[in-house]
């Protein structure tokens, strides 16, 4: 039994190593970006067609920006009450307008487009908040929307009234 | 022979064969049951890592990707979390666009509709409901107006607005 557990171990290590030949940095690397996103939009393609597609966007892309967004992977948006959740790419969207115009439509019933939309109004008592990394809840709207798309993890709308008692910081 | 042992499992993990129980010897069954278990071991790691990637330190935050780095240093942009005790949201302000301490005290009070008061070097912002503190580059919570504001903006990390409730042990510290 002793003789075994070394084979095993030798088979993972080797495993990982030969994933680690095929272009992939190693797990225990410090940057979590995968500089690949080629292998990214793979995996993708794989779960959905919609993701192929979008891989095919991904590899006639030539700017490093266009790049780093075809490998955002799609958030979730939780209206806070609501048990289900949906999910929104937000590469897909090229300003803060545009998403607020996307959550109205998913949440306000016989909502009509308007000229004036923002985040501020986009679905009516409540307001947009996102967690990033550190899973922290900050307002959305106060970065740069690029900057917006590149740390936000999560969507979160939260009702207006009743904001004192919800108190959701991790310190 | 380890050496050719190695080399045997390898093998029997390229080829992926399934044997009829017949064919292969208890060692063989044995080993393959390993390899199945390593196998499941490795999905779960990878479902594992797809969905809760270890958070990277603030470090990595700041200059994470690296190409978005060179930019952000073009554009001198300098974005920091603001946090108030109570507060159900933060806020992210970006230092670079204030010039002094007044103007990030009045943005400040305007984001949180809270009055801040004025600073005094003897006495910080005693008589005021709220005492604005900020991280450092080195880890440590720092009374903003203590130093110069050119060196403030450079170290500040994070900033977070105390209530009138932690002031006096924030008093007693100093």
């Amino acid at each position: 039994m002793n003789s075994f557990e070394p084979q095993s171990q030798d088979s993972l290590q080797r495993r990982f190593h030969q994933d680690n030949s095929t272009t992939q940095q190693p797990r225990d690397t410090t940057t979590p970006f995968i500089p690949k996103p080629a292998s990214k939009n793979h995996n993708n393609s794989n779960s959905s067609s919609g993701a192929a597609g979008r891989s095919f966007q991904g590899f006639g892309l030539n700017v490093e920006d266009d790049l780093v967004s075809s490998v955002v992977p799609p958030v979730t948006v939780v209206l806070e009450g609501r048990s289900i959740c949906q999910r929104i790419s937000l590469d897909k969207h090229g300003s803060y307008q545009s998403l607020a115009s996307a959550l109205r439509q998913m949440f306000v019933d016989g909502a009509d487009s308007t000229d004036d939309l923002d985040l501020s109004n986009a679905i009516p008592g409540h307001l947009i908040a996102y967690e990033d990394m550190e899973n922290d809840l900050l307002l959305a709207g106060d970065l740069t929307w690029k900057d917006f798309v590149r740390v936000a993890k999560r969507i979160r709308i939260l009702p207006v009234k009743g904001n004192t008692r919800q108190v959701k910081r991790n310190e | 022979m380890a050496y050719e042992k190695v080399n045997e499992l390898n093998l029997k993990d390229t080829e992926l064969c399934l044997g009829l129980p017949g064919r292969t010897e208890k060692i063989k069954e044995e080993q393959e049951v390993s390899c199945v278990k390593s196998n499941n071991k490795r999905l779960f790691e990878e479902t594992r890592d797809e969905e809760e990637s270890t958070p990277p330190t603030k470090t990595q935050i700041v200059g994470w990707p690296p190409v978005r780095s060179s930019r952000k240093n073009n554009n001198s942009v300098s974005y920091v979390k603001v946090s108030m005790d109570g507060a159900p949201y933060l806020r992210k302000i970006d230092l670079k666009t204030y010039k002094n301490y007044p103007e990030l005290l009045k943005a400040l009070e305007n984001m949180f509709k809270v009055m801040i008061g004025e600073y005094c070097e003897r006495e910080g912002y005693k008589g005021s409901g709220f005492v604005p503190t900020y991280e450092d580059k080195d880890g440590d919570w720092m009374l903003v107006g203590d130093v110069p504001w050119d060196m403030f903006s450079s170290s500040c990390k994070r900033l977070r607005i105390m209530k009138g409730s932690d002031a006096p042990a924030l008093d007693s510290s100093l």
